[in-house]
């Protein structure tokens, strides 16, 4: 499956969508995304349902912008997951309880 | 007034002119600027094609202009080229120049004239220079076809995988000197302006160079279509694809008549200027060459073989590369044009000392070539006389190989014959390159030495012992070249006396990784001395990277699994606390399998990670798996853990070592390689004491 990224604007709300597989390939590229849209003022959604496969390289990237987000004032990131891989990881971690999910 | 697309910023305003009248005879409409404001000002103008500048501008070396022009944000499309006479241009002036992205040096001799034979060659070899550039990068006329169509020399590009080698284009200047239309030129071969007038011996040195695929200038008593005889010089070089396959030949030609009629000196001026237009273009082409070659490796031995292999035959016969140290020279590479040659230099010492006045010492401490006559060859060879054998009688040179302002090795270059001043200029540019790739590959080297310690410091230095137990561990860095891992293994003495044996993966992969599986190894085992239960030395390390994130603000995480392993009357207690990690599998004697531990808090993330415990009783011949995700990962599998029970109950009754061969083999066997680490204890009897590791 080919890699992915966008980023689209819908009524205040950044949505990050990483499609593919995220290694330690693509996880950096998430990584600019992800800062990226931390600079404006938006909400982001991060929408994980279109990845095919995430490792730890993937899952490092998710956690830091969870953790920065937490660090400001307000929180603003969600994470949108339905099941498969993603879900498998962050089980794998026990984090299922300590993220910001949207299923 | 027409607008300018060329400007030409020289002080000295006789060169200035001479350069105008030979441009604008290209078809260039030019302006002279004296200034560097009134330079920067003039370029802010996309019209302007091309940028000629003076080794110097006023009281301000080239080179700040150089900078300045690279600064502006509005990167003028101009081709910039610096233009000064020979003592203006030093051979790392001109380096310089080439890296501040100057597209080409003019050296022109002093107080040249617009009617100098030479300038018109230097330009004309110019043209051709960037013409064969352009085709190589593989666009045919895409961005200088209009630069080539306003020039005022001759140009064609002819297709030697036709039928009869014809020209596939011609400019306009072509038709004009030739006075052929151009549909009478498209699809002929060259010759049709040959005719009875022509020399046939300048002829055959023509034709035989372009069969040997060799760049040529001779001058060719021509005749137009009118009738009217002229002397065309012509410069022919073969223009070569990324394989190195010959695609065109590109044909200069520049109308001599008039020199040649004038004072017979004129013609021994040709003469000379033609031979260094031949060896400009021979230089262009053998560099153009290498330099892909010496710059596509990043190991040492291979860029020292490369160069080696790109100066024979074209230098010499025999090129060896040297490197010096401390009085001891070195050979790391050597070439010979044919099977004699190279056998005599492979039985040359591979090592040898150097005493003081030896070529080789003299040539490191230069900065340029250093001729080598017979005697001093076979010293530089071998330290002492050369009887007989091929490469009795060798002249040539040894020409430093710069880096970084350091000397990193000399090249020697030798041949029958004296080798000319050209071939040293050529041996000298060819060394700076192949200097700098060295150089490359040498740091390089240096940092992937520096990430394979790291990645040892990851590791145990020592097979691991845990009492009652025979243990077998596997580690595979995932990937290639000098990607390291994040996986660790280890086994230490806790506290009260147990064994703590611990498996992780640190997220990420290279040398920040490594180093912070070394952090992690380290941490759990100071841990280990004040701690004795796993949960408790886990929480530990999760402490030390919540603070190494607080430190950096760059978040690490590491998954663990970790087993405290006591003695007991039957065989050992294994206490399982996992952290992120897939859980181990136990095997038991029976060779029945079950996967143990609870799913515990991934360290590095959260403050209170939840770190279950869960112990397990292992009896006689009971197996321990422990692994890192490089091993579930690698198995293209829904249910990764199920498949690692799997895999090990099927080696029941196989070697500890066999089955950490399989399980290594299993992790390599899916699409997707990352690192794999595997720790496989079995307790074994009382008193009896296996150690195994790889």
């Amino acid at each position: 499956m080919e890699w992915t990224l966008e980023t689209t604007q819908d009524d205040g709300v950044l949505h990050v969508v990483p499609r593919g597989e995220l290694d330690l390939l693509t996880a950096p590229l998430l990584a600019r995304a992800l800062h990226e849209a931390e600079r404006h003022e938006d909400r982001i959604r991060l929408d994980l349902r279109g990845l095919s496969f995430m490792d730890s390289s993937g899952l490092a990237v998710v956690l830091e912008a969870v953790s920065r987000s937490r660090e400001r004032p307000t929180e603003r990131l969600d994470i949108l997951v339905d099941g498969g891989v993603v879900v498998r990881v962050l089980e794998l971690a026990h984090l299922m309880d300590d993220l910001p999910l949207v299923r | 007034m027409a607008v300018a697309d060329a400007l030409i910023a020289d002080a000295d305003s006789d060169r200035a002119e001479a350069m105008r009248a030979e441009l604008t005879r290209h078809g260039h409409v030019v302006e002279i600027v004296a200034d560097r404001d009134t330079l920067l000002a003039g370029i802010d103008d996309e019209r302007i094609r091309l940028l000629v500048l003076a080794p110097t501008l006023g009281a301000e070396p080239v080179a700040t202009v150089l900078t300045a022009l690279r600064a502006l944000s509005h990167a003028s499309p101009a081709v910039v080229v610096v233009a000064g006479t020979a003592e203006e241009l030093p051979a790392d002036a001109v380096r310089q120049f080439a890296e501040l992205g100057a597209a080409d040096v003019w050296e022109l001799p002093h107080a040249v004239t617009a009617a100098d034979v030479r300038l018109r060659l230097v330009l004309a070899e110019f043209y051709a220079r960037l013409q064969a550039e352009n085709v190589r990068v593989g666009g045919e006329f895409a961005i200088l076809r209009r630069a080539l169509d306003l020039t005022g020399t001759g140009f064609v590009l002819t297709d030697p995988s036709l039928d009869d080698n014809p020209i596939v284009y011609a400019n306009e200047a072509f038709t004009t000197m030739t006075g052929y239309p151009l549909d009478e030129i498209i699809g002929r071969n060259c010759r049709f302006l040959q005719r009875d007038v022509t020399d046939p011996q300048s002829i055959a040195v023509m034709r035989d160079a372009i069969r040997d695929l060799r760049p040529v200038a001779v001058t060719l008593r021509n005749v137009r279509r009118d009738g009217a005889v002229f002397d065309n010089e012509v410069h022919i070089a073969p223009v070569r694809d990324e394989r190195g396959q010959v695609v065109r030949f590109v044909g200069v030609q520049v109308d001599v008549t008039a020199h040649r009629e004038g004072r017979a000196d004129r013609l021994a001026l040709a003469e000379g200027s033609r031979r260094l237009a031949e060896a400009a273009l021979r230089r262009t082409r053998f560099l153009s060459e290498a330099s892909p070659r010496l710059d596509a490796t990043l190991d040492r031995r291979a860029a020292l073989d490369a160069l080696a292999l790109l100066a024979v035959p074209a230098l010499g016969t025999a090129c060896l590369v040297l490197s010096v140290e401390g009085g001891v020279v070195r050979r790391d590479s050597a070439a010979g044009a044919g099977a004699g040659v190279q056998e005599a230099l492979d039985a040359l010492p591979a090592v040898r000392s150097a005493e003081p006045g030896d070529p080789i010492l003299r040539a490191a401490g230069s900065v340029d070539p250093l001729p080598l006559d017979s005697a001093q060859a076979a010293l530089a060879l071998s330290g002492a006389a050369i009887d007989g054998g091929p490469l009795n009688g060798l002249h040539g040179f040894a020409v430093p190989l710069p880096a970084r302002g350091r000397t990193v090795g000399v090249l020697v270059i030798l041949g029958p014959a004296p080798l000319g001043g050209d071939d040293a200029a050529l041996a000298q540019d060819l060394a700076a390159r192949a200097g700098l790739a060295v150089d490359n590959a040498r740091l390089y080297e240096e940092q992937r030495q520096v990430a394979e310690q790291l990645q040892r410091e990851t590791l145990p230095e020592r097979p691991l012992r845990i009492p009652r137990a025979s243990v077998a561990t596997r580690y595979r860095a995932g990937g290639a070249g000098m990607r390291v891992g994040g996986d660790f293994f280890d086994a230490f003495e806790v506290r009260d006396g147990a064994s703590l044996l611990v498996i992780g993966d640190v997220t990420g992969k290279g040398a920040a990784a490594a180093a912070l599986a070394t952090i992690a190894r380290s941490t759990l085992r100071t841990a280990g001395q004040y701690e004795t239960a796993p949960s408790a030395v886990l929480r530990t390390l999760n402490v030390g990277l919540l603070r190494h994130r607080a430190e950096t603000s760059r978040g690490r995480f590491v998954s663990v699994a970790a087993a405290r392993l006591t003695e007991s009357a039957t065989g050992l207690e294994a206490t399982i606390c996992l952290a992120g990690h897939p859980p181990p599998v136990v095997q038991r004697a029976d060779g029945s399998v079950e996967v143990v531990g609870r799913g515990g808090t991934l360290l590095g993330f959260k403050d209170d990670p939840a770190l279950p415990e869960e112990t397990v009783t292992l009896g006689l011949r009971d197996r321990l798996v422990l692994f890192t995700d490089g091993l579930s990962e690698g198995i293209e599998s829904a249910d990764p853990d199920a498949t690692v029970a799997q895999l090990v109950s099927g080696h029941h009754r196989r070697s500890l070592d066999d089955l950490a061969d399989s399980l290594l083999d299993a992790a390599g066997s899916g699409s997707r390689i990352d690192d794999v680490a595997i720790c496989v204890i079995e307790v074994t009897a009382d008193g009896e004491r296996l150690l195994r590791s790889v």
